[in-house]
């Protein structure tokens, strides 16, 4: 190997290596190559699959981290020039680093994600530290072999190993380790083997070590460190509120209201707005139907409907089937939602195209305020908010909001409200419809199984009495006409109870949601 | 997360205490401004100054720069009122309502309003936010207390009454929820009284203390309430207690734990401007017992609007303008004459020096006792006005681009730092529909409480904006690291004398129903003459006298008292 000269302190420890120290077990020291080999490409791909779950486009997260941590390990090799002695406890710290950054890379990158100025940051530094130290290190142990072998049988034995260790990771990874493991205790293991592979390597390099004691101690601190974090990654993980994604991430937004991230599973999407899920593509219907029809039925003639919320473009559809409509004014908060819904090929597919109705005027603008501005009356609202998890969300469903939506539909107008859970959230869906009747409205509570959320109920309301509809279009994949009349049928563990009125003064609607769904 | 928060409730009682020591001084709030820089990059980018006005055409007057007027312009008006506080215009109002035209309104600042004035700041989104720069809340009056609930009606704010013998309103005119939370060391909880790292002994004097409280609200033999508002018809019965000071009950009750001090010195600082010691006793119990309802012993509920009280003297100003035969401000009263059958002022404009001679049937004195001395030439109560104290404060606006992280509860309209010798601060954008993620106005409040009130109010003129600034923030940072980088402009107004302090002896002393007294033709109004610096008592006072102005003029159209 050119370049590689020993010092003249290094004469003493490494020197004439073959008669002051033992010879290296050439076979164990080959399987710490394939083990040290195996192990920085499992870092890669943490890092790969990591990015892309959590970043989405995992084309560029892939080609990023590939082409990074390539360069990161050529910059490791040209470093490796500049150690001149203590090769073998240099090897050793090398490989209790990459334990450690490797180790709990993906747990911290699971914690960053939040962050929209730290997690690019942290991913590419790591992978840009993880490559340079394995790049340090089989040249290393080239040079800690070089008294064993003749060049040529080291270069050639040492690569094949490499390689064989790098096709065994790829194969595990994806095969076993992330499906028994997941991933933040896919790296950990990584980290684990690395970290045994550091104390096993004091035993093999004895004599050419300086320290071995204290060498022990500290690759047994990071086996147990590494190990601890291993048995709680669950526990830490599940802190991190991303984990709840099921599917693989093709999509995600930080916009100034929320995060906005789209997954894929079994051929299906899902839309999850600050972690809660919005829809499943393979069941939205039945959510979308049993909200959009019983009160498009309701109102005489719909020709002017207000959608508040639902910027993923699915209540519209539903809504476009009623040949009366005329207009459809959809206000949602967040432009990031209703862009999607415009741009987003599977999403257009999906909601068929229903923004681009010349029919459909979107507003971006708290629903609230909108209400209060505006003067012009509709025939039917439909009430589509996130759950009330927040204060903020709470005042939409406040006696305060439902008299300015009130304000803002025709006498004979339809009102409908999604309105959680009333089996999982009994106390908050009794609190909506104890909260609508407040203000004077006349209101049918009904509930659809939709497998995605279960159990799920809908308030469908008017300002003077009305029968239980039963006129739904044609069509339908869930709701007929017959079956229409069952959903106002609750079971008994939905039963109304005692609960107060949701007011802007007492948001009593987030305590009772808080107290009933919070994990 | 449960064990992050054991970890903190450890750390926290000693440290507190020891901020707590530091606690009620502006030199508490000055040192802590040392610790934690402003960033250079954000002194560049935070705008603002000082806003208040007033104080120095007022303290000219003080020093003798408007003596010797010449060649003044001759006016006249039925009423006149000195003082366009909330004292001042409620006598207006009161005037007006029984049908009294041609009043006038002078008044020293640039608009009316006094200490429940409010200003607004410019919006990212366009438009302003509107701020308040004193006064932000109004606790729900009950119906009997009859002026302010005609205000609130004649102003078309409330709605009717309640079944429990309460005014009401709109819910959205009451303090959306939540509407408290108390932050220690950069962790925030629900309410006002701080669970984290509390002692059980704590936790049980807080019980004894709001057992005791409740055994003060109720009515004596004759049904009159111990305490009351109007703070006059309370009874006589527990009016002994004005005899000690706030400490002194709170020491001799048991309350000793630095906890239960700081609950009760928030208490007095927030709505009395004084510390524990400077506090009658009688002023305490009253806080907490006046607004409850002394059957259910249901405390009330706030009235609040994105600009606080200004938003009252909106109201009073619209239900005025019709009787108004002038409204100058920037205008400084220079001395009051009374006479028999009419009374006399002289009144000088603050920029142009232009003296205006008035005569006028009858004239309200809406100002503080600190000003009414040195207006009357003779005066009977000279003695009694100057035995006034008032406290300094400073309100700042702080315009936010967003609202910075904050950790566990959530946001609600009042922030309370704990152990901060500030009072945290309200979100002026809590109670508008928009969304929450916008841009935002925060006020936060130092009321200056220490005891040398003239040592304070000096040193609280002779800081420089930028002092206050870093002041400011780092008071904040404690509990929002990123302030400096969501902060875009920060607006301050000194007030110099923000509050009259109920200090102990004074309440039932005789003291202040004297400095009332009215002086032949021109009669006194001011919420310092109650003692405490309320809206619902600064309503009373004008009310009162301007129904006794109109016993004089022979109207008689019943009372509101």
């Amino acid at each position: 190997m050119p370049g590689v000269t020993h010092g003249a302190g290094a004469e003493e420890i490494e020197g004439d290596g073959q008669r002051e120290h033992p010879p290296l077990g050439l076979n164990l020291a080959f399987a710490v190559v394939f083990l040290v080999s195996a192990c920085g490409l499992g870092y890669q791909l943490v890092a790969g699959t990591t990015s892309s779950y959590l970043l989405g486009d995992s084309v560029t997260q892939f080609s990023f981290t590939i082409g990074l941590y390539l360069f990161a390990l050529g910059i490791g090799s040209y470093l490796s020039k500049f150690v001149d002695r203590d090769l073998a406890t240099v090897f050793v710290r090398v490989e209790l680093a990459v334990a450690v950054v490797g180790g709990v890379s993906a747990l911290s990158l699971f914690f960053a994600w939040e962050s929209e100025l730290w997690f690019r940051p942290l991913l590419y530094g790591q992978i840009l530290a993880v490559g340079a130290l394995v790049g340090i290190e089989i040249p290393l142990l080239v040079r800690l072999l070089e008294e064993e072998l003749e060049l040529k049988e080291l270069i050639a034995r040492v690569l094949s190993w490499d390689y064989v260790g790098a096709l065994i990771a790829a194969l595990l990874f994806p095969l076993v380790l992330v499906p028994r493991l997941g991933l933040a205790r896919a790296a950990l293991a990584f980290g684990l083997v690395n970290a045994l592979v550091a104390l096993w390597s004091v035993s093999l390099f004895q004599g050419r070590l300086r320290r071995p004691m204290a060498l022990r101690i500290q690759s047994g601190l990071v086996v147990v460190a590494l190990g601890v974090l291993f048995s709680q990654a669950t526990t830490l993980t599940s802190i991190a509120e991303h984990t709840i994604y099921a599917g693989e991430i093709v999509h995600a937004r930080t916009s100034p209201y929320q995060r906005v991230v789209v997954t894929r599973a079994n051929k299906s999407y899902q839309l999850f707005l600050s972690g809660a899920l919005q829809f499943n593509s393979e069941d939205e219907y039945r959510y979308h139907e049993a909200l959009v029809h019983p009160a498009m039925a309701t109102s005489p003639d719909p020709r002017r409907v207000l959608i508040l919320g639902g910027g993923d473009g699915l209540a519209c559809r539903e809504v476009l089937r009623h040949p009366s409509v005329e207009k459809v004014v959809l206000v949602d908060l967040d432009p990031a939602v209703t862009d999607l819904a415009r741009t987003f090929q599977p999403f257009v597919e999906l909601n068929g195209g229903a923004f681009d109705d010349p029919r459909v005027e979107i507003i971006n603008a708290d629903a609230m305020a909108w209400l209060e501005e505006g003067a012009n009356l509709f025939d039917v609202a439909i009430v589509d908010f996130p759950d009330p998890h927040s204060f903020s969300v709470g005042k939409l469903y406040t006696d305060t909001f439902y008299s300015l939506l009130m304000g803002r539909v025709a006498p004979d107008g339809a009102i409908v409200v999604q309105s959680t859970s009333p089996r999982l959230a009994p106390n908050s869906y009794w609190c909506i419809a104890e909260t609508m009747e407040s203000v004077g409205l006349y209101v049918r509570p009904y509930h659809a199984a939709v497998p995605s959320f279960g159990e799920w109920g809908f308030m469908l309301a008017s300002q003077r009495e009305f029968p239980i509809p039963t006129d739904v279009p044609d069509g339908l994949r869930f709701l007929s006409d017959a079956y229409v009349p069952t959903l106002f049928v609750l079971p008994e563990d939905a039963r109304r109870r005692e609960v107060d009125v949701n007011r802007l003064s007492t948001q009593s609607l987030v305590r009772y949601y808080d107290d009933e769904l919070r994990p | 997360m449960t064990r992050g928060r054991q970890l903190f409730q450890r750390g926290l009682s000693r440290r507190a205490a020891l901020k707590a020591a530091a606690a009620g001084s502006l030199g508490g709030l000055l040192a802590s401004a040392g610790c934690g820089d402003v960033k250079a990059s954000a002194r560049r980018r935070i705008g603002g100054g000082f806003v208040d006005d007033g104080v120095g055409a007022g303290h000219r007057f003080r020093d003798g720069g408007f003596a010797g007027t010449g060649g003044a312009r001759e006016e006249r008006a039925r009423v006149l009122v000195i003082g366009g506080g909330v004292a001042g215009l409620s006598a207006a109002w009161r005037l007006a309502r029984s049908g009294v035209e041609d009043i006038a309104i002078v008044e020293l600042g640039g608009d009316l309003g006094g200490t429940s004035r409010g200003g607004s700041m410019p919006s990212a989104k366009g438009g302003a936010l509107r701020c308040p720069y004193g006064a932000h809340y109004l606790p729900q009056p009950r119906t009997s207390q009859r002026a302010l609930a005609a205000f609130l009606k004649d102003a078309g704010l409330s709605t009717g009454e309640t079944p429990d013998g309460r005014v009401a309103f709109p819910d959205r005119l009451f303090v959306r929820d939540p509407a408290e939370r108390i932050g220690a060391l950069g962790y925030f909880e629900e309410g006002l009284w701080l669970r984290s790292g509390v002692h059980p002994e704590d936790d049980a004097s807080l019980d004894r203390f709001e057992a005791l409280m409740e055994g003060f609200m109720r009515v004596d033999g004759e049904g009159r309430r111990l305490f009351d508002l109007p703070l006059r018809q309370s009874s006589l019965e527990a009016r002994s207690l004005d005899a000690m000071s706030a400490a002194e009950w709170a020491s001799q009750n048991g309350f000793d734990s630095d906890r239960m001090r700081w609950y009760l010195e928030y208490a007095t600082r927030d709505d009395l401007g004084a510390a524990l010691q400077d506090t009658s006793a009688w002023a305490l119990v009253h806080y907490f017992t006046a607004r409850a309802d002394y059957r259910t012993k249901e405390s009330a509920e706030y009235l609040t609007w994105p600009d606080g009280n200004a938003r009252l003297v909106r109201g009073l100003e619209e239900l005025v303008g019709p009787a108004l035969k002038g409204r100058r401000t920037g205008e400084v009263a220079v001395s009051v004459s009374p006479g028999a059958e009419g009374a006399a002022a002289v009144t000088m404009n603050a920029a142009t020096g232009e003296a205006t001679f008035w005569t006028a049937d009858a004239i309200v004195v809406a100002t503080p006792q600190f000003v009414t001395q040195r207006l009357l030439r003779e005066d009977p109560a000279r003695a009694e006005r100057a035995a006034f104290r008032y406290s300094p404060w400073l309100v700042a606006n702080l315009h936010l681009s967003e609202r910075p992280e904050s950790r566990g509860f959530p946001y609600a309209w009042d922030s309370v730092l704990h152990g901060s010798p500030s009072l945290g601060y309200v979100d002026a954008g809590h109670q508008l529909d928009r969304a929450d993620e916008l841009d935002t106005v925060w006020t936060w409040y130092l009321p200056v409480i220490d005891s040398d009130e003239r040592a304070a109010r000096e040193a609280l003129l002779a800081r420089p904006f930028e002092s206050w600034r870093d002041a400011i923030l780092a008071d904040l940072r404690v509990a929002h690291p990123d302030i400096d980088e969501v902060v875009t402009r920060i607006d301050v107004w000194r007030w110099g004398h923000a509050m009259v302090k109920p200090t102990p002896g004074t309440m039932w002393s005789g003291l202040r129903e004297r400095a009332a007294e009215p002086l032949g033709r021109v009669h006194f109004a001011h919420s310092d003459l109650s003692g405490i610096a309320l809206f619902e008592e600064a309503n009373w006072q004008g009310t009162r006298a301007a129904e006794a102005i109109l016993a004089q003029f022979g109207v008689d159209d019943g009372s509101l008292l």
